[in-house]
């Protein structure tokens, strides 16, 4: 090896014959290095990209002048998508190894395809935007960019997480589980697309990943690197390691042990204090439930009056109807929509309504859900059902939403003790619904059930 | 099932290519062996000032 300070050539000895330095220090840090690159190329060839990143990072961290690690971190980025960051490993990595450096025939690549490489670096632009867009809660403007981002770069990892995000949010759950299992077999331990699928499907053990060893590429370029004779040092230390879990998951049994007799009362207590918030909160329900029973039938007296309005006023609704939803308001303009009496509408009318309707209610029924989720998680299911049920009226059979709303609907009812509608809510999701993990999901409960 | 606010803030834009040449001069490279040479200055300096002491 060459002296890390004054260049000179060393058979490996302890200190530098021309300026005396350690070099014990420098060998273990370069063979780590080396060791955490093999770990990274071994998991870039299985395609867990994610972990073949941390890996590499860690090699260039001990040392920044492993080109191949450095080469090999900027090729995964760039399987990610992650352009910006490919080129600029492989520029650091030239600017530290300058000669035989595969970086600059990545490089030459990359410029040769001008036209792929412009619209490589649009994709980025393109999800940065619609990450705006998504914080901004302005999600179709966001999915429309990610879609583009997409087409332009179909491998762009953080595009694919973010547009399945966008659907699950808007309950388009089996074209969120298509991106998501995009990119599981691109990334096969990519973290949000994990998350996303056990959200998805708790019960289910996620698709085992094929392994991966086909890019050519990679096995001429990239092949293991040789781990210097200090490095059994740190071999030696290994054994240790399951030692040491075996003793804090023992002391950690002993502690659980010894604790228990207080934990399960702190639990009862617990357990007390959630009886009675129940029993506050099911009073302040029954005084809502009523409250709901009068504004719906108050509603139900002042339906008839639709019924007698003249054409020419129902006619003026559908225009009322297309400029609400022409100033963003989709919601109330399907509202008005779904309520409208067609009696002795011309067919030139009906052709109009149902332009209206097709353009609408699809969008408000996704906006209906969205909120229905929102109050659900505020704990505020009144509000959530009334959603769900306006999100229905704007669907027809068939649609997806409309069984995401009515398994929202039924694990509302559930978790009111109201059997019947939640065994109506989870039949139709168990029969209907495209997901099969749901589906699964509304079959156990109407089983518990004997249904 | 899922706190959007949360999920949306694992996401982080990304570099763009036209940022890249800041981002390289911003990219202070260091790493252990950089570590280990200035400790060992930092050494060779204080054995220096000892052995004028002496």
């Amino acid at each position: 090896m060459k002296c890390p300070k004054c260049g000179a050539k060393t058979s490996g000895g302890e200190r530098c014959p021309e300026c005396g330095i350690r070099l014990r220090p420098y060998i273990h840090a370069q063979a780590l290095s080396a060791r955490w690159y093999n770990i990274g190329l071994e998991m870039a060839n299985d395609r867990d990209l994610s972990g073949a990143v941390n890996a590499l990072r860690k090699s260039i961290a001990f040392n920044k002048s492993n080109k191949n690690a450095r080469n090999l971190l900027g090729l995964v980025y760039f399987e990610t998508g992650d352009i910006a960051n490919a080129l600029m490993q492989w520029v650091l990595s030239i600017n530290l190894n300058p000669e035989k450096n595969p970086a600059s025939e990545y490089l030459a690549e990359y410029e040769k395809n001008g036209r792929q490489a412009t619209q490589l670096e649009q994709s980025i632009k393109l999800y940065n935007e619609a990450l705006e867009d998504v914080r901004e809660r302005n999600d179709d403007m966001a999915i429309i960019s990610l879609k583009k981002a997409l087409n332009l770069n179909p491998r762009f990892i953080e595009a694919n997480n973010l547009l399945a995000l966008c659907y699950l949010m808007h309950g388009k759950n089996s074209q969120a589980v298509d991106l998501i299992n995009t990119v599981l077999k691109q990334d096969i331990n990519n973290e949000k697309a994990l998350s996303y699928y056990r959200q998805l499907y708790p019960d289910k053990s996620r698709p085992v990943p094929k392994s991966y060893r086909s890019d050519p590429r990679n096995s001429a370029y990239y092949m293991p690197q040789t781990v210097s004779r200090s490095s059994r040092n740190t071999q030696r230390t290994q054994p240790v390691i399951p030692m040491f879990f075996f003793g804090f998951i023992s002391s950690a049994v002993i502690v659980g042990l010894l604790a228990l007799p207080q934990l399960m009362e702190a639990k009862q207590q617990e357990l007390d204090m959630q009886v009675s918030k129940y029993n506050q909160l099911k009073h302040e329900f029954d005084e809502l439930s009523n409250k709901y029973n009068e504004s719906s039938a108050s509603l139900s007296q002042e339906q008839p009056a639709q019924a007698d309005m003249s054409l020419q006023d129902r006619v003026k609704q559908i225009n009322t109807a297309e400029t609400l939803y022409s100033n963003d308001n989709a919601t109330e303009a399907a509202m008005i929509l779904v309520n409208i009496d067609t009696t002795d509408f011309s067919p030139e009318i009906m052709e109009q309504y149902a332009k209206q309707k097709q353009l609408i209610l699809p969008l408000a029924a996704e906006q209906f859900y969205i909120s229905g989720r929102q109050q659900m998680e505020n704990s505020d299911n009144d509000t959530a059902k009334t959603l769900f049920n306006q999100c229905l009226k704007c669907c027809q059979e068939g649609d997806e939403i409309r069984y995401s709303a009515l398994f929202q609907l039924g694990k509302i009812a559930a978790s009111e003790n109201d059997e019947q509608t939640a065994k109506e809510c989870f039949a139709q999701v168990a029969q209907n619904h495209p997901v099969q993990s749901v589906k699964n999901e509304a079959k156990r409960y109407l089983e518990e059930h004997n249904v | 099932m899922f706190d959007f606010k949360k999920e949306v803030n694992k996401f982080r834009p990304m570099t763009e290519v036209g940022d890249l040449e800041n981002t390289i001069l911003d990219n202070e490279v260091q790493d252990v062996m950089d570590l280990l040479r200035i400790t060992n200055n930092e050494q060779k300096k204080t054995d220096k000032k000892k052995d004028k002491k002496e």
